[in-house]
């Protein structure tokens, strides 16, 4: 089943066009990688997708779930299952870690009829979600990313993934800034949150993170636009062969 | 309602007051205090209310105190058990100040410590002695303690002895109740901490009063040698309540203050904290928390004396600030020439929620030693739009997550609140404030 359909998609920032014409189809059960030089948009696509204020729809529509993504609020986009692990993730002093997971996870369950989970009942459900991706107990009464280092920042993504269960996840550069430890575990954590009904967007530069999780379709983003889609091989590929290759064999 | 239009007015008010009140004091027993309330009294006639050209008062517009008679408080009202038990804090002692009378009945004993009525541990003392336990009248202290000293009645007084340690904390509720017409209330208290002691007080200031009113109170602290003090404040005045507060704190070699003052309520909020190192080596701790919204006003102004050496004072004042909201900081720090190897910091936050909201931020160092690490800073600012957007990409709908945030900006200026029922209290109100 078709999960996002993004047709054709232009978005501005500042009056700069940074996608110039986006074609992707997700379906269930799968996951896609993006690739792509700085610069290129990706960042911008997951911001678009997320309902990030910062940007502007010229041109084109997004489906997800067969509804109109671009109409509906942030907030509703994520009850409605869609997730994005940030690229740089937010630091909020004075808000603790288990507090906003907890006013997040509440309010999702809410809009899906189901009831509120009650302290007792959070808890035990976070401290089983930490363990899949190393994170010290003490991180729930820290304030969130407040001081984190770069990697603890990237699993605490993940670990509010692992807590908020979503349909379609969208990864960007988690990998980066991890070491190699690091890298196994929250690559096991992702794809232990894998299911058949559930898809992922894992945007990387690096192929070794696809080694792990390893993706249906890879795509390549230039300049606001995907010019070329393959398996997995692709990856391997780009990797050996650098952007100029992609940029030669296709026009943009 | 009398309502005078002019200071001359308003003063000769006052005056008759005194004449009436001296009147009912008639049985004072100790004539010593009642010549202090006279001069104080004749000095404030002659100073009168502070005017915005003072550059004390330069953002705070008294008027609503100054252009009407408040009538001066001359009984108790009652507060029903309920609204008593809403607003004390598990885990304390609890004293009540009613329309700034202590209450007996209302109120707890607390084991090897003195507590209660000012007036009343004054006059179990022998003759006078009072004069060794309440500092000389100083004619230059600002026309509201002046007028305070005037017509005080009560007050809460506290006495830990040498070496105490109490480890449950003291509660102090001051509730004014319900007046028909505008009326003055004028509690007194005076703390003091022996050597080595330690304690947690919490005052709360509120009221069930519809009507208008104003408090003017007067607090006066002593820290002794290695004395510590956590002292956490809340005011939470009604919409029509007034209140200057004036609080010095004295602190002796090697003691230790952690102090909050939460504002959340009130009209007119006039907040005066003096500081006096007086002893090497002591620490203070100072935080703040001012949320105002509507067209409230909240006026901090600190002052912290460095007289010796090797002491260290924090400030972090923060405010939120809603509608048509004033807020004021004016942090004075004043080190002596002989207080080397100050440590004295000093930052105010403001966060406004609303472009009609004005915050007001005046640092005032005076540094007379050469050998010290003073800083100060300021910062004004909105709610951030990457949080706010970070939380709402997780499923927080736009108002929860700007109430989430406000409070993660109020939370800093919390910290030192070892109390948690405290905490909590004071987090929900603040919260249920963002919900209106
Ligand atoms: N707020 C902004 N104002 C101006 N330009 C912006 C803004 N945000 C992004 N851009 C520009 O949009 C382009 C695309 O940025 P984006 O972050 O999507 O790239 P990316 O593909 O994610 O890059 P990277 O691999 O470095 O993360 C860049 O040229 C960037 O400078
Ligand atoms: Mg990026």
């Amino acid at each position: 089943m078709n999960l996002l359909e993004i047709r054709n998609l232009h978005a501005e920032v500042e009056g700069t066009e940074i996608l110039r014409g986006v074609n992707l189809t997700i379906n269930v059960g799968e996951v896609h990688a993006i690739m792509g030089p700085n610069g290129s948009g990706k960042s911008t696509l997951a911001g678009v997708l997320t309902g990030r204020e910062l940007y502007t729809i010229t041109e084109g529509e997004i489906l997800y779930k067969g509804k109109d993504l671009l109409a509906m609020t942030p907030e509703d986009r994520a009850r409605e299952g869609l997730f994005l692990a940030f690229q740089y993730p937010v630091e909020v002093p004075g808000v603790t870690n288990a507090y906003f997971l907890k006013t997040a996870l509440n309010a999702i369950r809410k809009y899906r009829g189901l009831e509120e989970l009650d302290a007792m009942d959070f808890l035990k459900l976070v401290r089983s979600k930490l363990k899949l991706v190393d994170l010290d107990e003490n991180f729930l009464n820290r304030a969130v990313n407040d001081g984190f280092s770069g990697g603890e920042k990237k699993r605490n993504e993940i670990f509010h993934m692992a807590v908020l269960e979503p349909t379609l996840a969208i990864l960007d550069e988690t990998d980066s800034g991890l070491d190699i430890d690091a890298l196994r575990i929250v690559a096991d954590g992702v794809n232990s949150l894998r299911k058949p009904e559930n898809a992922m967007l894992v945007i990387t530069h690096y192929q070794r993170l696809l080694n792990y999780i390893v993706p249906d379709i890879v795509h390549v983003l230039v300049d606001g636009k995907i010019v070329k889609s393959g398996s997995k091989e692709l990856a391997i590929e780009l990797e050996q062969r650098g952007y100029d290759w992609v940029r030669e064999t296709t026009e943009v | 309602m009398v309502t005078h239009s002019n200071e001359t007015n308003i003063l000769q008010w006052y005056k008759e007051q005194f004449q009436k009140f001296a009147s009912r004091k008639n049985g004072e027993s100790e004539k010593l205090r009642f010549q202090e309330r006279l001069t104080a009294l004749d000095a404030f006639l002659e100073r009168g209310f502070p005017h915005r050209k003072d550059e004390n008062w330069r953002f705070t517009n008294i008027q609503p105190i100054t252009r009407q008679c408040f009538k001066i408080a001359d009984r108790i009202g009652s507060v029903p058990e309920n609204v008593l038990q809403q607003h004390f804090v598990e885990g304390a002692y609890h004293i009540v100040v009613i329309d700034g009378i202590v209450s007996d009945t209302l109120s707890d004993t607390i084991p090897s410590i003195t507590v209660g009525s000012v007036l009343r541990v004054i006059n179990d003392y022998k003759e006078h002695s009072h004069l060794q336990n309440f500092k000389p009248l100083d004619k230059t202290n600002s026309p509201f303690v002046l007028l305070n000293t005037a017509f005080f009645v009560d007050g809460v007084w506290i006495e830990v002895p040498d070496n105490v340690e109490l480890m449950q904390p003291i509660q102090i509720l001051f509730i004014t109740t319900d007046v028909d017409t505008p009326t003055a209330f004028f509690p007194r208290n005076r703390y003091s901490v022996g050597k080595q002691a330690s304690v947690t007080i919490i005052e709360k200031h509120t009221s069930i009063s519809l009507g208008e009113y104003f408090v003017d109170s007067y607090t006066e602290i002593n820290l002794g040698e290695q004395a510590s003090l956590h002292y956490t404040r809340l005011f939470e005045e009604g919409n029509r309540g007034y209140h200057v507060n004036t609080t010095r704190i004295e602190q002796h070699r090697l003691s230790s203050l952690t102090s909050n003052v939460v504002v959340l309520g009130g009209a007119l909020h006039r907040n005066d904290f003096v500081v006096s190192l007086a002893g090497e080596q002591c620490s203070s701790e100072l935080r703040g928390l001012s949320f105002a919204s509507g067209t409230q006003l909240i006026d901090h102004h600190t002052l912290i004396e460095h007289n010796y050496p090797h002491c260290k004072s924090t400030q972090l004042y923060k405010a939120i600030l809603d509608g048509k909201a004033r807020g004021v900081f004016n942090g004075r720090i004043y080190v002596h020439p002989q207080a080397q190897k100050t440590d004295a910091q000093q930052s105010n936050k403001t966060l406004l929620l609303c472009d009609d909201a004005m915050m007001h931020v005046k640092p005032q160092l005076e540094i007379f030693a050469d050998d010290v690490r003073c800083t100060h800073g300021a910062a004004v600012g909105q709610l951030d739009a990457t949080q706010l957007f970070y939380l709402r990409s997780r499923g927080v709908d736009e108002v929860s997550a700007r109430t989430l945030l406000t409070i993660g900006f109020a939370n800093e200026a919390l910290e030192g609140i070892e109390h948690l029922p405290v905490r909590t209290q004071i987090e929900n109100v603040v919260t249920r404030k963002l919900e209106h």
